[in-house]
């Protein structure tokens, strides 16, 4: 269960609304909360920001990976997300985030998780998909970049 | 000539891992052959994570002793549906790229059937940079695949089998 079965037009926000990367993330976590991705929004919140202490998820070049292994999902869950005024997400480059890839993993499955997130690296290796992904205006427009 | 005569079940913790396990024991009872399992611990994802700053080290490592502790209990797994059917399974774990490790073992030791278990939704079309390792090793191993998808299926083939 990698990356293309974890993408779903319902876990795309397009607009997004945050303008920092505290209500970034919980305004992504609201969308899997609200399709039944898990119930203990605490629990999640406080895994996903434990890992933001160790080091800013915002990568650079517009993109923000945050990610969270916890017990309180029971599969791995992706919230895909969309910024046109860009979102402070303390990127090295000092430049804000525009795409946000929330990654939410059980404990368990190691592997899968990891398999994610490296196809979610290597698609940022992919300028032009990065730039059709920016430009995206509704969640259709974001599965269609990513599908052929 | 033999159909099939060496059989390698690729393994990791997806949903379908089991039941390409269960399919290949029963292929390989069937048909006589000698089975291979193989679990690739993705060091290449590791560091590719670390290189895009997803992950920092700690998180590495981390993962790198969940992965190896992963893989010990599948090859367990696999070892012990094997044992069920009077089947013996070759089952190891290595390091790297799987879609090349699985590539250079199925070269090295002549497999001629690779058995993989995969999500229906993860077979849609999707750009090739989201292609996974499983995608890339079932387009480039140089054998015949059997891709898995129906678990049920497989796990009532697996209990019923005689």
């Amino acid at each position: 269960m990698a990356l293309a079965s974890l993408i779903k037009k319902e876990h795309i926000k397009v607009p997004m609304s945050a303008r920092t990367k505290t209500e970034a993330v919980n305004e992504l976590l609201e969308v899997l909360k609200e399709n039944g991705c898990f119930a203990d929004l605490q629990t999640v919140k406080t895994a996903v920001f434990e890992r933001e202490a160790l080091s800013s998820t915002g990568l650079g070049d517009g993109v923000a990976v945050p990610h969270a292994k916890t017990d309180a999902v029971s599969a791995p869950a992706l919230a895909i997300g969309i910024s046109k005024e860009g979102i402070d997400f303390q990127s090295h480059d000092g430049e804000p985030a525009y795409v946000v890839f929330l990654m939410i993993a059980p404990k368990s499955q190691p592997g899968q998780h990891i398999e994610a997130l490296a196809e979610i690296a290597k698609m940022m290796q992919a300028p032009i998909v990065m730039k059709m992904l920016k430009k995206a205006d509704t969640a259709q427009d974001v599965i269609d970049v990513l599908a052929e | 000539m033999k159909l099939i005569s060496r059989i390698l079940v690729y393994i990791d913790d997806s949903d379908t891992a089991v039941a390409a396990i269960q399919t290949a024991v029963l292929l390989a009872k069937k048909f006589d052959a000698a089975l291979y399992g193989l679990y690739v611990i993705n060091t290449k994802a590791l560091s590719d994570l670390v290189k895009a700053r997803i992950f920092v080290e700690s998180e590495r490592e981390e993962y790198a002793r969940e992965l190896e502790a992963d893989a010990e209990r599948y090859l367990r797994l696999a070892r012990k549906l094997a044992a069920a059917k009077k089947i013996d399974i070759m089952a190891e774990k290595i390091q790297g790229t799987p879609h090349r490790e699985i590539r250079e073992f199925a070269e090295t030791n002549k497999i001629d059937l690779l058995v993989v278990g995969v999500d229906n939704s993860r077979m849609k079309s999707l750009r090739e940079e989201a292609a996974g390792d499983k995608e890339v090793a079932i387009r480039r191993v140089p054998c015949d695949v059997l891709c898995v998808k129906n678990e049920e299926r497989a796990e009532l083939c697996f209990d019923t089998e005689e």
